[in-house]
């Protein structure tokens, strides 16, 4: 290795994953450069790696639990054989083989979550090694496995992984992307024979309650990009139709007014409600779950495994609700977009320091 | 010098090719086989870690190397269509 290299780094070689991505990395320069050849020469046929080994003689040593290896050099004697095989794969074998790198919420990641310090790496590493990587893996394996499973695989001090599991659970709220109504198809005319009718979803979710008036907007709220939703929905057979749902608003017609007028008077894009995604592990959706904001109920539009999709009234926005879990168990949250709630007050306190934007 | 393992393997690649193109072959190759002492080492460049191998250049001054590192390759014939960038 080159003179440069701090002499420690030079006796200890590399770690063996290192080593494998610069072996794989000269294999994929090699062909990408033989494909290259071979299209620029015109040659019908080609020779392309199928199988290659290597029998590595190398120095391997064990350096904070990490194997590092470094190739024999001139003069070395008693050098290891290490012997790699690799052959040519399929990118569906690719696939099945490769971690799952799903998109990390980075308020979950585990660096996060255990804070910085030397100590703090170490038990990082002691969970990646039993393929937990991020908070959210953590809280999945806690179901499966338990926590003392957890806690003796990964050799784990049982406080530290309690308080991970609490940060884990923490509730987290987001604003969802604004949508809006096209009031122009809601308009059409009828086309065919079925019937349909066009809901208003605050309606729907509150029959009988009156409408709210229109939301004025605050300094520093939100605006998400607009989604038009789907303003009709067929009518199964025998369903009857609540005129108060069904009815679409029009603007009464006067005797002499232009038919045109009624539809002047209708804005071109309807902003719907707010919409908060609500995550947390301890969601579980095949329990009774509701969410009270003051002394009413908060919508719940969309429910699956770990998450909620919450559709407040205006009167309920940026006010504190309490989700109840169907346990006997309740959270304390607050319908705000960005918000992370807290367990404790050290928890609090562990957040608004590791978690950027944060609110607690 | 060594060099990187790439350029050996591009190298090697090559001559096949050549040996197989020649017209007064008359034989057609399929698959080949190469086994090769090897010396290899990394180095750190570009802020990532390198492998180095190159085949032994002279017989007479190797021989302060205990045991050679050996790489063998297989090589198949493809279409050139199927090979993939």
């Amino acid at each position: 290795m080159s003179s440069d290299i701090p002499r420690l780094l030079q006796d200890s070689g590399v770690p063996f994953d290192m080593f494998i991505q610069s072996l794989t990395e000269q294999l994929d320069k090699a062909q990408a450069a033989m494909a290259l050849k071979a299209r620029v020469g015109k040659l019908p046929l080609t020779f392309a790696v199928k199988d290659i080994s290597l029998d590595l003689r190398a120095f391997v040593q064990l350096l904070e639990d990490e194997i590092y290896i470094r190739p024999a050099g001139p003069g070395d004697s008693e050098a290891s054989t290490i012997k790699l095989g690799l052959t040519t794969i399929t990118k569906s074998m690719v696939e099945e083989n490769a971690m799952d790198f799903e998109v990390e919420d980075p308020k979950l990641s585990l660096g996060d979550a255990l804070g910085k310090s030397k100590e703090s790496e170490d038990l990082q590493r002691r969970l990646e090694k039993i393929g937990v990587r991020n908070i959210k893996q953590l809280a999945d394996l806690r179901k499966t496995a338990g926590t003392d499973v957890i806690a003796r695989l990964a050799r784990f001090p049982h406080n530290r992984l309690q308080q991970l599991l609490k940060i884990a659970d923490l509730p987290r709220v987001t604003l969802e992307p604004r949508r809006t109504i096209e009031p122009q198809r809601a308009m059409e005319p009828r086309t065919t024979r079925e019937p349909q009718v066009a809901i208003d979803p605050r309606t729907v979710k509150n029959p009988g309650a009156p409408i709210e008036p229109g939301i004025p907007m605050e300094p520093g709220m939100p605006m998400g990009p607009r989604m038009p939703i789907e303003p009709r929905m067929p009518m199964e057979p025998g369903v009857a139709i609540n005129p108060r749902v069904a009815r679409i608003p029009r603007m009464a017609k006067e005797p002499g007014m232009p038919d045109s007028i009624g539809k002047q008077n209708i804005p071109n894009r309807t902003p719907a409600p707010n919409r908060f995604r609500l995550r947390t592990p301890l969601i579980n959706q095949n329990k009774l779950l509701r969410v009270l904001a003051g002394d009413r109920e908060v919508p719940i539009v969309e429910l699956k495994e770990g998450e909620m999709v919450l559709e407040p009234l205006v009167s309920q926005l940026g006010s504190d609700a309490t989700l109840e879990l169907g346990n006997g168990e309740s959270l304390k949250i607050q319908l705000v977009d960005g918000y992370v709630g807290s367990e404790s007050k050290e928890h609090s306190e562990d957040l608004s320091k590791n978690i950027p934007g944060g609110q607690t | 010098m060594l060099r990187d393992l790439a350029i050996l393997l591009e190298e090697l690649q090559q001559g096949l090719t050549s040996a197989i193109s020649d017209p007064a072959l008359d034989m057609r190759i399929t698959n080949a086989q190469i086994l090769l002492p090897v010396d290899m080492r990394i180095i750190f460049r570009d802020g990532g870690v390198v492998l180095q191998g190159d085949v032994q250049r002279a017989s007479d001054d190797q021989h302060w190397f205990d045991g050679f590192s050996r790489l063998q390759i297989e090589w198949q014939e493809i279409p050139v269509e199927e090979v993939l960038l």
